[in-house]
């Protein structure tokens, strides 16, 4: 369970996130929305600490991460897939799963199979350059490399973002089945509405920073979303 | 005629294991840790101010120093990157400060406990004495064992950095810091364990280069130029910069001093590194960043 309780977060002199309080559940999956600037991409860097808050607190299985420093939040179990993929872009695909488990402190640093299932395309491009892959072969790397590391929290940041439709399908469906299948939760920035309705369980909609509507995904009304989220 | 350049080209050689042995230190925290070392000589001259005491306080010759003079200056390096470039590693040129500073520090320190007086450290016994080269210009055998020594530490390095599961990590930590941390690699550890290898690798100059050198306060400075003009050269985004810059400058300054004089020789030497650099500014081996920002 991971337990954010009223954080502030800056960038230099800028404050970002005001008060901002979410909780995760285990297993749950949490859809957060917004429009550009709200603080989203900023709500999961401060979760990973590369943005850490100022104030408040945020608590992982038990554990205060407020003031602990990135690496070790990842070895606790929080995965994060970042907006724009960085995967390293001289380091073969299988090179960065590799880096991912010896990271993570894992003895064995052997991909295990369930990558190959959940991503049937990356086993051709094992030994391909991370840096020539196409923007939705990225993308699936970045996500099998947050996995390998056994997460029990995935911190997704749009996933989606520049691929086309037929990729953001694939994308989808790899999303789904790992919400079915892997065990942890999932926190995802998204802009696809409706893949958030059909798939999350729960939305959170920030503005300035905070969030200001949260629920059941089924309390997504047309209305919240012409009030908070259209341009 | 040709056979004299070819006798000149072969004594080139332990000039370019001077300059490879000298420059590997610099390249390693320059080319992961980002910082340029400014007591980079001077960690050198630590090196070899240790190799002397190995020699006349303890009896050991070279190959006891080489250890000794590893572990001395990593440790040195060690404290050295806690205490001065730790909060300093977004400010490059706070930290060509504060690295200038500690090879400051250090000349007067060692001023402070040797005196100012030269100290000589002699070559192990059985590498005296040389063999006929091409050319019958005798070879020291002491060059040779530069020559392999050279070679063995990049190879040392290449493996630390490309087959070993901590290479890989400081692979990622030098392409994208901040994603290595997010995905659980100390970089702050790397760093440090990067800083300690670099100045460890100083030390080893120290100790080889202590018998072919008098051993003085300021005997790093010249070095730890040549170093620098290494990686300008060879660039550092590729370890083998190192190889390709120590061996066009050490070839071309041994050359060119034979065929005009060892001024000319230099200039011409460092004409081209000028010509080079305008072509190609990160170096023949630069590493062109391909993503936006992200390196701190």
């Amino acid at each position: 369970m991971l337990e954010i309780d009223k954080i502030n977060t800056f960038y230099g002199t800028s404050h970002i996130l005001h008060d901002l309080s979410l909780t995760i559940p285990d297993g749950a999956m949490i859809s957060v929305l917004g429009r550009n600037g709200v603080g989203k991409s900023t709500l999961l860097r401060s979760i990973i600490g590369l943005n850490p808050p100022r104030r408040g607190s945020i608590t992982f299985n038990g554990r205060d991460l407020t003031r602990m420093s990135g690496h070790r939040r990842a070895r606790l179990g929080v995965g994060y897939v970042p907006q724009g993929r960085e995967i390293i872009a001289d380091m073969t695909v299988s090179q960065n799963l590799e880096v991912a488990m010896f990271a993570k402190g894992m003895r064995s640093t052997k991909v295990p199979d369930f990558v190959y299932d959940l991503f049937p395309m990356i086993k051709p491009l094992m030994n391909r350059r991370g840096g020539v892959l196409s923007g939705g072969q990225q993308q699936q790397v970045a996500i099998a490399r947050a996995l390998v590391q056994e997460p029990d929290v995935l911190l997704l940041d749009e996933p989606t973002e520049g691929l086309q439709p037929s990729v953001v399908e694939e994308i989808d469906q790899i999303i789904r089945r790992i919400h079915a299948e892997r065990n942890c939760s999932i926190l995802l920035v998204e802009q696809n509405l409706f893949f958030v309705r059909e798939v999350t369980e729960q939305f959170a909609i920030m503005e300035n920073g905070q969030i200001v509507v949260s629920g059941d995904i089924a309390q997504l009304t047309d209305d919240l979303v012409a009030a908070h989220l259209s341009v | 005629m040709g056979d004299a350049v070819l006798t000149q080209f072969f004594s080139g050689f332990s000039l370019v294991a001077i300059l490879i042995i000298a420059a590997l230190g610099l390249a390693v925290i320059f080319g992961v840790a980002g910082v340029i070392n400014m007591a980079h000589g001077e960690f050198i001259m630590v090196g070899a101010y240790v190799a002397s005491v190995v020699q006349s306080g303890l009896g050991g010759n070279t190959f006891w120093s080489i250890p000794i003079c590893f572990v001395a200056v990593g440790l040195l390096g060690l404290v050295v990157e806690r205490t001065v470039i730790r909060g300093l590693y977004d400010r490059p040129l706070e930290t060509l400060l504060a690295t200038w500073g500690v090879s400051l520090i250090l000349i007067v320190v060692i001023k402070m406990i040797f005196g100012t007086e030269l100290h000589y450290v002699g070559s192990p016994e059985m590498l005296q004495g040389g063999f006929p080269a091409p050319g019958n210009l005798p070879f020291p055998w002491y060059r040779l064992f530069l020559i392999l020594l050279s070679i063995l530490l990049l190879i040392a390095t290449f493996v630390l950095f490309f087959r070993t599961k901590f290479g890989l990590a400081v692979r990622a930590v030098r392409r994208n810091r901040s994603m290595s941390e997010a995905m659980g690699i100390n970089t702050a550890r790397v760093d440090m364990l990067i800083f300690a290898y670099g100045s460890g690798l100083a030390g080893v100059a120290g100790a080889v280069l202590a018998p072919i050198k008098t051993v003085s306060p300021t005997m790093g400075f010249p070095y730890a130029v040549d170093s620098f003009m290494v990686l300008v050269l060879g660039g550092v985004g590729n370890l083998m910069g190192v190889p390709v810059g120590a061996a066009i400058i050490g070839e071309g300054e041994t050359i060119l001093a034979f065929l005009f004089n060892s001024v000319i020789g230099k200039l011409l030497v460092f004409l081209l590194i000028v010509l080079v650099i305008r072509i190609v500014p990160r170096g023949i081996f630069g590493y062109q960043e391909r993503t936006l920002g992200h390196r701190r």
